[in-house]
């Protein structure tokens, strides 16, 4: 079999000059640090990386010009093994008062599940309240029980930065701790956004408050894998206290209502609390 | 023969044995550097696997910007306010070009990107529009930070490599361009520049910078991408060696079971009803990942560890419903083919392809015939 070769090259040229071999060899210095450098944040703790400095090596990587960064801890050490679910209810008007009146439950991440099957490429916002549930899920877990009531009371009235003293008040982690409750505090935000627009769009104008059930359940054994279907197996809720609607502006709303299923006729609770 | 004839030299290679091993060790180590001089500064290499990580690459971008169009307003416009948190604290500044933009307007800017991801597939002055749909993409995908993926990484970093290489040589609108024209001399009087013939290179997607300078500035970029996918995959595999249920060879079964990695629950199930299939795929996937580098340094296990990592991700494309992940990191590995494997398989496909080409042309010519001068290229 005679091996196939391309044509002559036009790109061709003769071996340069010592002074511009220079010129190449600088450029060939300044990618082998940058490489060096990306391979030193993405390989597990390693001693290069205490060498450089983990702050020197962040700062490089997340420069703010050049996109750098990456992370390839896929499904490791340990892969994902567990399905989120996220519930939500609407306060529409005063919560409390007689003419306010509130939800039923409303499974978000069903309807999520009902509009990926079958699909090999969906889109991502079909994986929204998985991702924030997940992130919920995995801060709550570190959470002492004082601190999982906190979250599970409303903040209507109350300003969120009081939730935030609360759950620094509570902390008994330290550092690691205050990065929990910060990643938290995102996630909570993000969610109570995410409802306020998904539960306007669900029920109408009017909603002043949201609340929700984060869900979580694992994956049956290996070994267990062909008794028990991981459909079957029940969700275990924390709960999110109500909190104060974020609505987004026209736009954004417009976004959510063609989106969002409309609700059917429901009768709904007068004056929930 | 007798012993003395035995041991005398041969007259030939009268000096060989009093070259000491130091010596023919330096001798290995000049002949290791001039091949590899050549190999830097006399040409560009890989050049076809560029062209086809271009191809590649901008279909990833128009895969994710097509896939999520519907929903565009919710994820990237207005609507993605809701993960407010992130992106007020986004690594990126590209997400501001869009911030104000209001769903219609958003619309077109979106739509804007998508036809640069077009043009950056079929190659057409791809030295501008390729940074331009990077900024564009990144600009866009980076609007929520919550939802990204490993996917978003590859792609940002692979395609910011590829804007150092050449990557228009084949199977582009550019070259076809290059074919037809010709370089405009830019020398002028007393040794000054002339612009005009400059720009009408820089158009025509001609040589402007010197060949020794775009050679060794093209093949030190390829080195830098070939160790980033190198890299992805070793550590990659470092962090699964560490996992116990990686060692147990049961990994693949738990994320497999989530409704968001089972697109088709059946051929799923199929899957991971056999012990053996699951423990195998999963020690596959560790030693096509730690192996991957290693298998490089033999042409044959080369051969065999791209087949491996190509089937690897295609599967992850289909069972987990991870497309333009995988078609990502498929376009990256595409730099390791070797050339006489793509001139081969460029003839195949042509000889099987020149009907449909023809049919294109047959249509596209006069079309281009009515276009004014200008833009015929």
């Amino acid at each position: 079999m005679t091996v196939e070769q391309p044509n002559a090259s036009p790109h061709a040229t003769a071996i340069p000059s010592t002074g511009r071999k220079l010129v190449v060899v600088g450029i060939g210095v300044m990618f082998a640090i940058h490489t060096f450098l990306v391979t030193v944040w993405v390989m597990p703790a390693n001693p290069f990386r205490d060498a450089v400095g983990g702050q020197n090596l962040m700062s490089y990587i997340n420069n703010g010009i050049l996109p750098f960064e990456q992370s390839w801890s896929v499904f490791a050490p340990t892969p994902r093994r567990g399905g989120e679910n996220v519930k939500v209810r609407a306060y529409i008007g005063e919560p409390g008062s007689k003419t306010g009146r509130v939800t039923n439950w409303y499974d978000v991440t069903a309807d999520e599940d009902q509009r990926i099957k079958y699909l090999v490429n969906p889109a991502r916002i079909h994986s929204a309240t998985r991702r924030l549930g997940g992130n919920i899920n995995s801060s709550v877990a570190q959470f002492s029980p004082q601190q999982r009531t906190v979250i599970g009371a409303s903040f209507i009235t109350t300003p969120r930065t009081e939730l935030k003293k609360m759950l620094l008040a509570d902390n008994t982690k330290g550092l690691a701790g205050q990065i929990n409750i910060g990643s938290y505090l995102d996630n909570d935000e993000m969610l109570t956004r995410f409802g306020t627009m998904y539960a306007t769009a669900r029920w109408g104008k009017g909603v002043t408050a949201v609340e929700f059930k984060v869900g979580h359940r694992s994956v049956p054994n290996y070994s267990k894998r062909n008794d028990i279907d991981f459909k079957d197996v029940p969700f275990t809720y924390y709960d999110i206290g109500v909190r104060k609607a974020i609505p987004g502006n026209a736009d954004a709303q417009a976004a959510f209502d063609g989106y969002v299923r409309k609700a059917p006729e429901e009768s709904a609770t007068k004056g929930g609390s | 023969m007798t012993t003395e004839q035995a041991i005398a030299p041969d007259p030939v290679d009268s000096e060989a044995p009093s070259r000491s091993v130091a010596s023919r060790g330096l001798d290995l180590i000049n002949d290791w550097y001039d091949s590899f001089e050549s190999w830097l500064l006399t040409d560009k290499r890989s050049l076809y696997g560029a062209s086809l990580a271009r191809i590649l690459a901008g279909c990833s971008v128009l895969g994710i910007l097509t896939t999520n169009f519907r929903v565009r307003n919710l994820l990237f416009g207005q609507a993605s306010v809701w993960n407010k948190p992130l992106q007020d604290r986004g690594l990126y500044w590209q997400p501001k070009l869009v911030d104000h933009l209001g769903n219609t307007t958003f619309l077109f800017y979106y739509l804007f990107v998508m036809i640069l991801a077009v043009l950056f597939i079929l190659g057409w002055h791809t030295r501008f529009i390729g940074p331009l749909m990077l900024i564009g993409h990144i600009s866009i995908i980076e609007r929520i930070p919550v939802l990204g993926d490993q996917g978003d990484n590859i792609l940002r970093v692979g395609l910011l490599l590829l804007m150092f290489m050449h990557t228009s040589e084949y199977w582009s609108l550019d070259a076809r361009r290059r074919a037809a024209t010709d370089v405009i001399p830019v020398g002028g009087e007393g040794g000054r520049v002339n612009l005009v013939a400059l720009g009408k290179n820089l158009w025509n997607s001609q040589q402007v910078l010197p060949r020794w300078l775009t050679n060794g500035l093209h093949n030190v970029v390829l080195i830098a991408l070939a160790w980033q996918v190198i890299i992805i995959y070793f550590s990659a595999g470092l962090f699964k060696v560490q996992g116990a249920l990686w060692q147990h060879g049961t990994a693949l079964y738990y994320p497999l079971q989530l409704q968001e990695y089972k697109p088709f629950p059946f051929l799923t199930d199929l899957f991971t009803h056999v012990g053996v299939i699951v423990g195998l795929s999963t020690y596959a996937a560790v030693l096509v990942q730690i192996g991957f580098a290693f298998a490089l340094l033999h042409p044959v296990a080369r051969r065999i560890a791209i087949f491996c990592a190509i089937m690897f991700h295609l599967a992850i494309a289909v069972l987990m419903a991870l497309p333009w992940f995988s078609l990502s990191m498929i376009a990256f590995d595409a730099i390791f083919v070797s050339t006489s494997t793509f001139v081969l398989f460029d003839k195949w496909i042509r000889v099987r392809m020149q009907p449909v080409a023809d049919l294109f042309w047959d249509v596209a010519d006069p079309l281009v015939e009515r276009l004014p001068a200008g833009l015929r290229r």
